[in-house]
């Protein structure tokens, strides 16, 4: 039940991009299109978990027993972009369709705060190793409701007739914001 | 009398029928000279088979095939071949034609007359058709010769002809319905005789209830008469068929696939007239209408007579007319110039007025939805509009919608017809067509 | 003191282990890669215009390393196509930069319109109908070629005509397909004169329809053989580029780009009356030497008609040197009127006097 919750609340109320305003800038660079914003929702899925993971352990392993909490965030970051250089190496040789499919994604995803916000979440918030996963898969997930909704209304926007000075960056933002407004009514769901 | 049958989709637009629905065929005397252009049909052109000099015969043939979706051409008149160039085509481009000076004798050939259709075999039959140039004659113009010899794998069930005359205004059908019916019914026998189907059915909007009667009496008991809700585009082949078999054509086949083959009353006439008589298709009724001409009526015209000649037979244009359209208002394409020739799908030449002709600008799309509701084939004009107005032709084509969407779509205009922004849907479409096809090309 | 110690042997030991596999990975996981791609990537424009049909510059790198027979870029010109071909160790195709020219003279004022076009406003639709144009195969001015362009290189003028300013374009071709006519062709730089036509219709028909088109007289390619006339329209192919030889079309269709820009030869009215008194002048000269050539040729008959059969060779001797004599006048005649042209193509606003050394 706890993890239930937990999912719920990381899909829709703590929704990553829409109410921790993490990752924007894959919310804004690959939402052009519904097929590319799959494809990195995946990307985020995969290397999340990944990530996360490994952080977790590292922290609980290393970090914890010789007091060095207050240095999780620089040994985070360059665990999480040597991880996803790894994994892009690995995933090159051993499945080139994948590679093609999620390639062009991971050296994004490298420098995306919501991995690392993720990965530093689950300390904070104290979670649990299975709390951890929950957290960071259902986060992703969230993410990619996000995005994909995000990419979906920009593909119909792409249709309008939008006035000059709003096209482009200008109506992208005032969308994010709208979609933002809306998740927020999602904050009575789960009590406490 | 059953109940009325319809598809759904669809549109009430203004039918203006009674300008020409009640006045008797006038024959219209010979042109002095005929323009008759080798591509009149669905496929490849004719290829002329007469030159510059040559004296030609009333129903002589002056083009073959040119493939097999291709038809035969006839001189309709007799006299000299003036010139054999490309001449002005009432789809807008310029097409080979042949221009025959008459010698104001219309001498036929001869011609082989055949008692009894059903003593021939259908083989015999199919050569006549195909010899006589006989082709769809509701507009689309599709060669009857490859419509009536389906593929053996195919099994033919309903035979339907399709009086609905949906288009406003063009009442050349109706009148020919009321004034010829034992040929339609003989033509209807004949068909049936070709391809071996019992089922035959004659689907009439019931606007035309003297149409129904007529037809009613000659017809007794071998086929059936639907009658059709009046409703645009109940003509349509694939809405004709959902709404009298109550099957659905899938998009990118052709109707056999549900089992039926559907000829205009019209074609059916012409295929009597080809077997009977031997006469090939080089006549056809033509409603002169709208209220830009001074007198609107039905007339039988010769192939190949210059629009302008048949305007000034009705009374010509009267003082505002201002658009000329070849076929109805509906499906019917604006012309620029009145010297185009009458071909064989011409069913009707409409002059507008200054005020019926809609000169304003149009709109943004509101997303009102009004055209997905009208569409008779359940698709969705407004995004496929807003995309190409754009230039997305990416994306059309990402998702396959010009062969699941476009192909489909056979422009009837009713999209274009409910927008209340005026937006020229499905002008985008004919034009996205055209993109797509010189795509294909390259 | 120890604590900092501790802090900093784990990050090094961290980022030392996170480096030590990374290297090991990449060497296992190595994935061969032709270190030409990223060459040749390097040598292109990088314009990503897809002029040369495949998807972008990266694209194109892939199938040069790849060994496939692919056109060089058309883009780059001859300068990329060298790098690449340094690269791929081979030797370079002969590539000549090329610009669009849009092949079509007929401004509102000098064609005949067949009527008022409501509904979509672009060209492929408008060309469905016909146009708007008498003409089949005029410029229909909507401008889907301006909207491919890349480097915004076309503007429709205010008379309706497309053009290309050569200097903008970058060559890629795009306008080229989009035109749905197909008047709009790829040209070497080197080539000076264009026929700025793209009619096929019958000189009747294009009299018709068209001050400025091209009847198919042949006129220009007794001027310069350059100029092939096919389906009763001309086209320039030659490597001569014969100033004169705008002067001799009747309807003006020909223009010399030492001598104007394609805008000003459409566009502007002054650039037209220059080159009609041009034409004029040219007109004229081109009467005196006929009439030169006339009265020599009359005076030769009427020597050879007075003179008796047995003198007629010593009356020849005489005749001849009155020959040469026009010979040499003509010449110098011509080589006044260079002098002129090349005075008049310095006063033009867009000199081209340097280029034609």
């Amino acid at each position: 039940m706890q993890y239930l919750l937990l999912a719920i609340n990381s899909v829709l109320i703590g929704n990553l991009i829409l109410s921790k305003f993490l990752g924007i800038c894959p919310f804004l660079g690959v939402s052009r299109k519904v097929s590319t914003a799959l494809g990195m929702s995946m990307a985020v899925l995969f290397v999340m978990a990944l990530a996360s993971t490994v952080t977790w352990v590292l922290f609980y392993t290393l970090l914890k027993p010789f007091g060095l909490e207050y240095m999780r965030t620089i040994v985070f970051i360059l665990v999480i972009a040597s991880l996803v250089q790894l994994v892009e190496m690995v995933i090159q040789k051993v499945s080139p369709v994948l590679y093609e499919a999620l390639g062009i994604y991971l050296p994004l995803i490298t420098t995306n705060c919501a991995i690392l916000g993720v990965a530093i979440d689950t300390i904070e918030k104290g979670y649990n190793f299975i709390g951890m996963l929950v957290y960071a898969i259902f986060g992703a997930i969230g993410f990619a409701i996000a995005l994909l909704l995000f990419a979906g209304i920009r593909e119909r926007l792409e249709t309008s007739d939008v006035p000059e000075a709003f096209k482009g960056a200008a109506s992208s933002l005032i969308v994010a914001g709208i979609l933002s407004l809306a998740f927020m009514g999602f904050s009575g769901l789960v009590p406490g | 009398m059953s109940q009325t049958r319809t598809f759904s989709g669809g549109i009430h637009p203004a039918y203006n029928k009674d300008l020409t629905s009640g006045f008797e065929t006038v024959k219209m005397p010979l042109p002095a000279k005929v323009t008759i252009p080798v591509s009149q049909h669905i496929g490849a052109p004719a290829n002329p088979i007469v030159k510059k000099g040559d004296v030609v015969k009333t129903g002589q043939i002056i083009a073959e095939p040119g493939g097999f979706i291709s038809s035969t051409i006839h001189s309709s008149i007799s006299g000299k071949v003036l010139t054999v160039q490309p001449e002005e085509h009432p789809m807008g481009q310029k097409v080979m034609a042949i221009t025959i000076e008459s010698d104001g004798e219309d001498s036929w050939i001869d011609l082989e007359t055949v008692s009894d259709p059903f003593s021939k075999s259908p083989d015999e039959l199919k050569e006549i058709i195909k010899k006589a140039g006989i082709v769809g004659m509701g507009g689309a113009t599709f060669p009857s010769q490859v419509k009536i010899s389906p593929p053996a794998d195919k099994k033919i069930e309903y035979i339907i002809l399709n009086g609905a005359e949906c288009e406003p205004y063009l009442t050349a059908d109706h009148r020919l319905m009321v004034e010829d019916p034992e040929s339609i019914v003989k033509g209807l026998e004949i068909i049936s005789h070709i391809t071996g189907v019992k089922k035959l059915y004659i689907g009439i909007e019931v606007n035309k209830q003297d149409a129904i009667k007529k037809i009613e009496k000659v017809l007794g008991t071998n086929g059936t008469i639907v009658p059709l809700e009046v409703k645009y585009p109940q003509g349509a082949e694939k809405q004709l068929i959902k709404a009298i078999t109550g099957r659905e054509v899938p998009p990118k086949h052709l109707p056999m696939e549900v089992g039926a083959i559907v000829f205009n009353v019209a074609t059916a006439a012409a295929i009597k007239n080809a077997v009977c008589e031997g006469k090939p298709l080089i006549e056809r009724i033509v409603t002169v209408t709208g209220h830009g001409v001074s007198k609107p009526g039905n007339f039988m015209v010769r192939v190949g007579t210059m629009v302008s000649e048949v305007v000034e037979f009705s009374g010509g244009y009267t003082e505002d007319a201002a658009q000329l359209i070849m076929g109805g208002p509906m499906m019917g394409r604006s012309v620029a110039s009145d010297s185009i020739p009458v071909i064989k799908g011409s069913g009707g030449i409409l002059v507008l007025p200054e005020k019926e002709v809609l000169t304003d600008s149009w709109g943004p799309c509101i997303r009102c939805g009004m055209c997905l509701r009208a569409c008779p084939n359940q698709q969705n004009p407004q995004l496929l509009g807003n995309l190409i107005e754009k230039g997305l032709f990416s994306r059309i084509s990402e998702e396959k919608l010009e062969e699941l969407v476009l192909d489909d779509c056979f422009e009837c205009g009713s999209c274009t017809f409910v927008c209340p922004a005026n937006r020229p849907i499905v002008q985008f479409f004919h034009m996205a067509k055209a993109y797509f096809r010189s795509q294909k090309r390259k | 003191m120890n604590e900092i110690l501790i802090a900093v042997l784990i990050l090094t030991g961290v980022g030392l282990v996170a480096g030590i596999l990374l290297s090991y990975f990449s060497k296992v996981f190595y994935v061969e890669e032709d270190p030409r791609i990223d060459q040749v990537e390097n040598a292109l424009p990088g314009a990503n215009c897809g002029a040369c049909g495949l998807a972008g510059c990266r694209d194109y790198a892939k199938a040069v390393a790849s060994g496939k027979d692919i056109p060089a870029c058309p883009v780059g010109g001859p300068e990329t196509a060298k790098k690449v071909a340094d690269i791929m160790g081979s030797e370079a195709g002969e590539v000549e930069k090329k610009v669009a020219l849009v092949k079509c003279a007929g401004t509102t004022e000098r064609t005949t319109r067949r009527g008022q076009l409501v509904g979509i406003h672009d060209c492929r639709s408008a060309s469905l109908i016909g146009g708007n144009k008498e003409c089949r195969y005029g410029c229909l001015g909507f401008g889907d070629c301006n909207e491919v362009c890349p480097v915004n290189a076309i503007h429709i003028y205010a008379g309706g005509v497309a053009i290309v300013d050569p200097d903008a374009c970058i060559g890629c071709g795009l306008c080229v397909k989009a035109c749905p006519l197909g008047i709009i062709e790829m040209v070497a730089v080197s080539r000076k004169l264009h026929v700025l036509c793209s009619s096929k219709e019958s000189a009747l028909a294009v009299k018709k329809a068209c001050q400025v088109g091209c009847i198919g007289c042949k006129i220009c390619s007794r001027k310069d053989s350059g100029f092939i006339v096919e389906d009763s329209l001309a086209r320039y192919e030659g490597t001569e580029n014969s100033s004169d030889a705008p002067f001799v079309c009747p309807n003006n269709v020909i223009v010399d780009t030492r001598v104007y820009s394609t805008k000003e030869f459409i566009e502007s009215a002054s650039a037209m009356e220059h080159f009609n008194s041009e034409k004029e002048t040219y007109k004229e000269k081109e009467r005196q030497e006929k009439a030169a050539a006339a009265a020599i040729a009359a005076e030769k008959k009427k020597a050879a008609a007075v003179a008796p059969k047995e003198v007629a060779g010593k009356e020849k001797d005489e005749v001849v040197p009155t020959k040469e004599t026009a010979q040499i006048s003509s010449v110098k005649e011509v080589d006044k009127k260079e002098e002129k042209s090349d005075q008049i193509s310095d006063s033009t606003p867009v000199s081209n006097s340097g280029k034609e050394d």
